[in-house]
């Protein structure tokens, strides 16, 4: 009985169907149960019935139909089901980031920003990713223009948080920082504030990040910054991908950005991280820095510090990554 | 109207007889072709005379409407070009609405203008392609094509953004053309317009994702954006570090309480930097400004009445006292001015004086003083930032 509910809720969801059923409906999918029973409907695809919504530049309710979309993909077990829909489908991924990147895509005020979300959970599958970071593709280049959207942050959240997830495919390090997507800079940019450095230095920096204005806001939300920062740590895991971020001297950025920082998660992030750049190669000893096996005591050990800095902002850390790298050695 | 004309004939040729036998008409039909080969023979035995000749082909060709557009000089417009009667005729024949449908002819239209594409005539194929498209007819393709090959005429003709919009035509009427995607790009690309090449391949690698020059159209205008922000930027901070230098330079001399008289406005109470330019062309150049050590440095004109004689001290900072600089100019190792014709001007000698605000008289100034307590006198001002 629970199944005729979520069937009528379905034809109400027509495109003159009310509010407050699509509504309904978001909250069903919303919860896991409401989730898998529509997705289970035999009759009527879900999703391809609202990547339809979605697709028709005329329906009011698009917005709907990207949160129902964004609540049936949300949790793990589903979202691999709802993909291999989408991928079957004739809109595949791809569609639906054309879609995105066109900001008066639907006529009738539907923003569409859920469907930012939506499209963020495909990247928690390696599936996902790797079908956004294609080569012959053009996928992930689209979103990026999003990185610093202002008019929306679950939009922003929702890209930002995508291009972090793809971080972690060590295999697409070399494109990622390359020219054809050049990440480094757009991450960084976010994290950047009004310019302060002299002419050499500001020469030394990616075009993106020169001479910025009096006026440059960085990214107001902490949970954000965060994601910006874990990325690039992620980048940072290769030796290759440390070169090509000293190069860019990005060093100078988060040196300022250091100074501005109030989150403590944040602030322990950009120290990890500037303590990977400056060191020497040599210092570091290691090439891909995801093949050290940390053991578990020693594991143990670097989270209680990492709680014990983000209660009281205390970084003893140098004396304890040392300690490690003796005995790693 | 066949009818009407047959009665004509049969009353004036054949005296309105209207029943015939067949014996009559037989008879009929011999007189008639006895009087034409009387007709013929009339006529007698002439050479053809209208052929081309050895001397004449190539006129004759390049008048020749079937030949013409092989020939004809570049830059010749449609009406330049003699209008020659077969031509017209031809033209007619193709172009007609009433012999052809609308589609015929704008498909005779797009031929020429294909023709005169090959043959580099680019307006003439603007021309007929916008002819072609005059014609409204219902095939989609053919007008998109119509609308695409004007495009490649407008490009070459340098018309990028008539050739844009052209393309924008093309793509509204059949939206998976990737060829006039990619030309909007390359267009876009020539007027240096960054965001519409970014717009035009975003379109086109919707249609084609593995395109790898729409990609590289797009990375390349994206770094030029870039390079064109960042100078912006760059531009924009020197200027307004100037504008701060030049706010320093003018607070510091409102605060020692130099007076700066303006030779254009009395009693101004903001000072630009303007007033403070040399007018004396010695001078030029070397305006008032900071030195390392952070003092004042001014140009100071040195006027000698007498002779009608100016010097100009380019460089004299405010903790200098006047009588070191005189002694330069006047001292016992210098030589004497050309006008000091009998070595009057000597250190010891000299008076200096300074012309007080109000112009009414000369102030005695002490060699021995500074620049800059002579500067702070109340009774003087700098005009044209020289002090004098």
């Amino acid at each position: 009985m629970l199944m005729d509910t979520v069937n009528e809720l379905v034809q109400l969801l027509a495109a003159d169907g009310r509010i407050d059923v699509k509504s309904a409906a978001c909250m069903t999918a919303a919860q896991e149960s409401g989730a898998e029973g529509l997705l289970a409907l035999k009759d009527v695809d879900i999703t391809a019935e609202m990547v339809k919504c979605i697709e028709d530049t005329e329906y009011p309710h698009a917005d709907f139909a990207c949160g129902i979309l964004a609540n049936l993909s949300k949790p793990k077990h589903l979202c691999q089901r709802v993909f291999d829909r989408i991928t079957d489908g004739p809109t595949k991924l791809e569609g639906l980031v054309y879609i995105l990147s066109q900001i008066d895509y639907n006529k009738k005020g539907a923003k569409l920003h859920l469907l930012a979300s939506f499209i963020s959970n495909f990247s928690q599958l390696a599936a996902g990713r790797r079908q956004m970071m294609d080569k012959d593709g053009f996928v992930l280049q689209r979103l990026l223009s999003f990185m610093d959207y202002k008019e929306s942050k679950g939009r922003r959240m929702s890209i930002i948080a995508t291009v972090h997830n793809c971080c972690f495919e060590k295999k697409y390090h070399p494109w990622l920082m390359g020219e054809d997507v050049d990440l480094v800079p757009r991450l960084l940019l976010p994290l950047a504030g009004p310019d302060t450095f002299n002419e050499e230095e500001n020469d030394s920096l990616p075009f993106d990040l020169q001479y910025l204005p009096d006026d440059k806001e960085r990214e107001p939300d902490p949970e954000i910054r965060k994601l910006l920062l874990e990325a690039l740590m992620q980048l940072c895991i290769t030796r290759a991908g440390r070169e090509v971020m000293r190069k860019q001297n990005i060093y100078l950025i988060l040196r300022e950005h250091h100074k501005w920082e109030e989150d403590r998660h944040c602030i322990m992030l950009n120290e990890d991280l500037v303590n990977l750049l400056i060191r020497t190669e040599d210092e570091i000893g290691v090439e891909d820095l995801s093949s050290v096996e940390v053991p578990p005591d020693m594991a143990r050990k670097f989270v209680e510090h990492d709680m014990e800095f983000l209660m009281t902002g205390s970084s003893d850390l140098n004396s304890l990554t040392e300690a490690m790298v003796e005995e790693l050695k | 109207m066949a009818e009407e004309w047959k009665d004509k004939v049969i009353q004036e040729k054949l005296g309105g007889k209207k029943d015939w036998t067949d014996e009559e008409r037989a008879e009929l039909c011999r007189q008639l072709d006895e009087e034409l080969e009387s007709h013929i023979d009339a006529m007698g035995k002439t050479r053809y005379k209208g052929g081309w000749t050895e001397e004449n082909w190539k006129e004759q060709m390049a008048e020749h409407p079937l030949f013409a557009p092989y020939i004809q000089e570049e830059g010749a417009t449609q009406a330049e070009a003699p209008i020659n009667p077969l031509s017209e005729g031809l033209a007619q024949l193709k172009f007609d609405p009433d012999h052809n449908t609308p589609e015929e002819v704008a498909q005779n239209y797009k031929e020429e203008g294909v023709l005169q594409f090959k043959y580099k005539k680019y307006r003439l194929a603007v021309a007929n392609f916008s002819e072609g498209l005059k014609q409204k007819c219902s095939d989609y393709d053919l007008n998109a094509q119509l609308h695409n090959n004007r495009a490649a005429a407008h490009c070459h003709l340098g018309n990028y953004r008539s050739a844009i919009k052209d393309c924008e035509k093309a793509v509204e009427l059949k939206t998976d053309y990737l060829k006039a995607v990619v030309r909007a790009v390359d267009c876009a690309t020539k007027l240096n317009s960054w965001d519409e090449v970014f717009h035009w391949c975003d379109r086109g690698l919707r249609l084609d994702p593995t395109n790898q020059k729409l990609k590289t159209d797009r990375l390349t205008a994206l770094k030029e954006k870039k390079l064109l922000e960042r100078n912006a930027r760059k531009m924009a901070r020197d200027e307004n570090k100037k504008a701060t230098e030049e706010q320093n330079l003018i607070n510091a001399i409102k605060n020692s309480g130099v007076q700066l008289g303006s030779t254009v406005l009395k009693g101004s109470s903001s000072i630009s930097l303007s007033d403070l330019e040399p007018c004396h062309p010695a001078a030029q150049g070397s305006r008032v400004h900071f030195n390392e050590s952070g003092e004042l440095v001014w140009p100071v004109m040195l006027l000698y009445p007498e002779h009608h004689e100016t010097d100009i001290i380019q460089e004299f900072p405010e903790s200098d006292h006047i009588i070191d600089h005189l002694e330069v100019i006047f001292g016992k190792e210098a030589a004497p001015a050309p006008w000091d014709t009998e070595h009057k001007y000597q250190v010891n000698n000299l008076h200096v004086f300074f012309e007080d605000k109000e112009k009414t008289k000369l102030c005695k100034v002490d060699p021995n003083q500074t620049l800059q307590q002579v500067l702070r006198d109340p009774r003087y001002h700098v005009l044209g930032g020289t002090p004098g």
